[in-house]
């Protein structure tokens, strides 16, 4: 069943007066329990698909529909509340608020949703636990290792139960070990939960655990590879 | 509220650029409203104090035409239905005031007899604790008075001698008296000191022949606060016991110029509160601004997880309103100690005192500071500086989550 339709999307960008095409015509479908990897050089388009995608960004051409949910059709203020059941995000940097403690960081989307302090204190904990940081759910992001930092976004990302994760370069700023570990996480939460998580990168190794990579270059699909 | 607490305290210099701001603003908007207030109401109070009282009872027509001719007839039973208006605290007391001339053997001044019982007089007006100069009157003396000093250097007259004082009868008539002079006082005002004679009202009843009558009933109740208008309400009270022909007027309508004074005041206050305000609006603005700019990621970020503008909003201005907050409790603080401690000493500018005398005012002022002054300090600052966050505020809610990742 396909959770992402993705329509002939193009995002051209202006910069000054020249027109930059980050995205030319893609079309592609995400089944629901995919791990999907979008892959390709820097600038082939992966994170503006991805931010596309996730509905904070929107195409100049084309559709895109998230669990039949149609962007299009959608407010701002729909969007942001679209994101906030069915969303989650990993970015590559600047990923935790640093005055909150990782517990804290996690608890925030539930308390958006306006769920009461203690269900998201147990819920956060239990996902942190998972994430294998229950000892650390007191530490701030700068007493966190860059690893253990990306482990808090992936619990924040999940703690909600969304449909869709969002990914973009989570291991980009880890070494190979970290983001490997990383990487086996989000496999087990994907199998577990049977979350649908997409992430770009360029990474042969990350590329390795997805199901289905999708390769982008200059806008374009250039080619689909499924294991 | 934890996490604006957590943020305000990120950067603590810029925090402790704001709250000094916030502080300074406060304190210098409190202290010096304190003071003003003390300056006006000083004012207010030596002008009452010069005779005007709170509130006069007086024949409908006396203050066009203030003569011996529109008395009070019967005015011992008005003053009777006048004191069972009063609030508990409230005196009332009758008097003859009226305009004469003093005659001496090589000069004639007009003067402003006032007639009235001495002894009653005690916290209605300066007669009550004037200094004086040989000996007080009593109020059973039907031949002596007492002259201000600046007069009696005008007139060239001393304790003991004598003066023949004229004034009109009630048939029109020119009625002439001898007086002798039993002290001289002294009020510090000049003004008062060359125009007034007090004599007791016994005197003046005999030399006009108006047993039972007077001009005037003046009455002094508790007051805290000048702003507020109870004598107002008083004379209306009055008013509404008393037949037409006769009114009750208070201070306000009596001296309007005191009154327009208080009101200049005011609105005096505002402007100052306005500008303090801009000053301190500006160093809000920028800081929280600053602050923003340097959070953009974060708040994209949010935007990102499904936050809504609201959220943000909320977030920012949580933050002001807790920084604003800490600066008012700080400088509500230091401006209480600091008019606490000069509410004993006061502010003396004696260095001034001819240029004080000539408005009213004391020669030693101490601040008032009263707990709506200090809400209305407050509640502009909060309620302003709410207000001009909101455009650092709305700031935050404009970073697209796009815009700012990218910078990532």
């Amino acid at each position: 069943m396909s959770i992402v339709q993705v329509t002939n999307v193009e995002k051209i960008y202006t910069q000054g007066k020249v027109e930059v095409k980050a995205l030319d015509g893609i079309t592609l479908s995400i089944n629901k329990g995919e791990f999907v990897a979008l892959a390709g050089p820097s600038g082939s388009g992966k994170t503006t698909l991805l931010n596309i995608i996730g509905g904070i960004d929107s195409p100049s051409k084309g559709g895109v529909t998230v669990d039949e949910n149609i962007y299009s059709e959608m407010n701002s203020f729909q969007r942001a509340d679209f994101r906030l059941y069915n969303v989650g995000f990993v970015f590559q940097a600047y990923n935790l608020i640093p005055v909150l403690s990782a517990v804290e960081n996690v608890e925030y989307v539930l308390k958006l949703r306006g769920i009461k302090s203690k269900e998201c204190r147990e819920r956060s904990m239990a996902i942190l636990s998972e994430v294998g940081l229950e000892d650390m759910a007191d530490r701030r992001p700068a007493d966190l290792s860059g690893g253990q930092q990306q482990r808090v976004a992936v619990a924040r990302a999940i703690v909600g139960e969304p449909a869709l994760i969002l990914a973009d370069e989570p291991t980009a700023n880890l070494d190979s070990e970290t983001g490997e570990d990383l990487l086996k996480l989000m496999l087990k939460l994907n199998k577990e939960k049977n979350v649908t998580f997409i992430f770009s990168t360029h990474d042969k190794m990350v590329m390795d655990y997805a199901t289905r990579v999708i390769y982008l270059r200059d806008g374009k699909i250039e080619d689909t590879h499924t294991i | 509220m934890k996490m604006a607490w957590r943020n305000i305290w990120r950067n603590p210099r810029r925090t402790l650029v704001i709250l000094t701001a916030v502080f300074i603003g406060v304190t210098s908007m409190v202290f010096l409203a304190a003071l003003m207030k003390g300056m006006v109401f000083s004012m207010v109070e030596n002008s009452l104090y010069n005779l005007t009282g709170h509130v006069l009872v007086r024949d409908a027509d006396f203050v066009a035409d203030p003569t011996i001719v529109n008395r009070l007839k019967g005015i011992d039973k008005i003053l009777t239905k006048v004191k069972a208006q009063l609030p508990e605290g409230g005196k009332a007391l009758k008097r003859i005031r009226l305009d004469g001339f003093l005659n001496t053997a090589r000069d004639s001044v007009g003067v402003n007899v006032v007639a009235t019982d001495l002894d009653a007089e005690k916290g209605v007006s300066f007669i009550g604790d004037i200094q004086i100069d040989g000996l007080r009157l009593d109020n059973s003396d039907k031949g002596s008075v007492l002259i201000g000093y600046a007069l009696s250097k005008k007139i060239g007259l001393s304790v003991g001698k004598k003066f023949v004082l004229s004034m009109q009868g009630t048939d029109g008539e020119l009625i002439a008296r001898s007086f002798r002079i039993k002290g001289i006082f002294h009020t510090g005002q000049e003004e008062i000191e060359k125009s007034v004679i007090i004599m007791p009202y016994i005197a003046a009843e005999k030399m006009l022949s108006i047993d039972g009558d007077g001009t005037e009933i003046v009455v002094d109740i508790p007051i805290s606060d000048f702003e507020k208008d109870d004598c107002e309400t008083l004379a209306n009270k009055i008013n509404n016991v008393m037949p037409d022909s006769i009114k009750a007027l208070s201070w306000k309508d009596v001296i309007p110029a005191v009154s327009a004074y208080l009101t200049l005041y005011r609105s005096f206050m505002y402007i100052w509160y306005l500008i303090v305000f801009i000053a301190m609006g500006f160093g809000i603005v920028n800081t929280v601004l600053m602050a923003v700019y340097e959070r953009m990621r974060e708040f994209g970020l949010l935007r990102a997880m499904g936050a809504r503008s609201i959220d943000i909003l909320r977030m920012v201005l949580t933050e002001v309103c807790l920084l604003i907050i800490i600066g008012l409790v700080a400088g509500n603080i230091v401006a209480y100690i600091m008019i606490s401690v000069m509410s004993s000493t006061g502010l003396d500018l004696s260095a001034y005192s001819s240029g004080m005398d000539m408005i009213n005012i004391s020669r030693i002022i101490y601040p008032v500071l009263t707990f709506g002054d200090l809400v209305k300090a407050d509640l502009t600052v909060l309620a302003l500086g709410m207000a001009i966050s909101f455009y650092p505020a709305c700031k935050a809610c404009s970073f697209s989550p796009v815009e700012t990742m990218r910078n990532v």
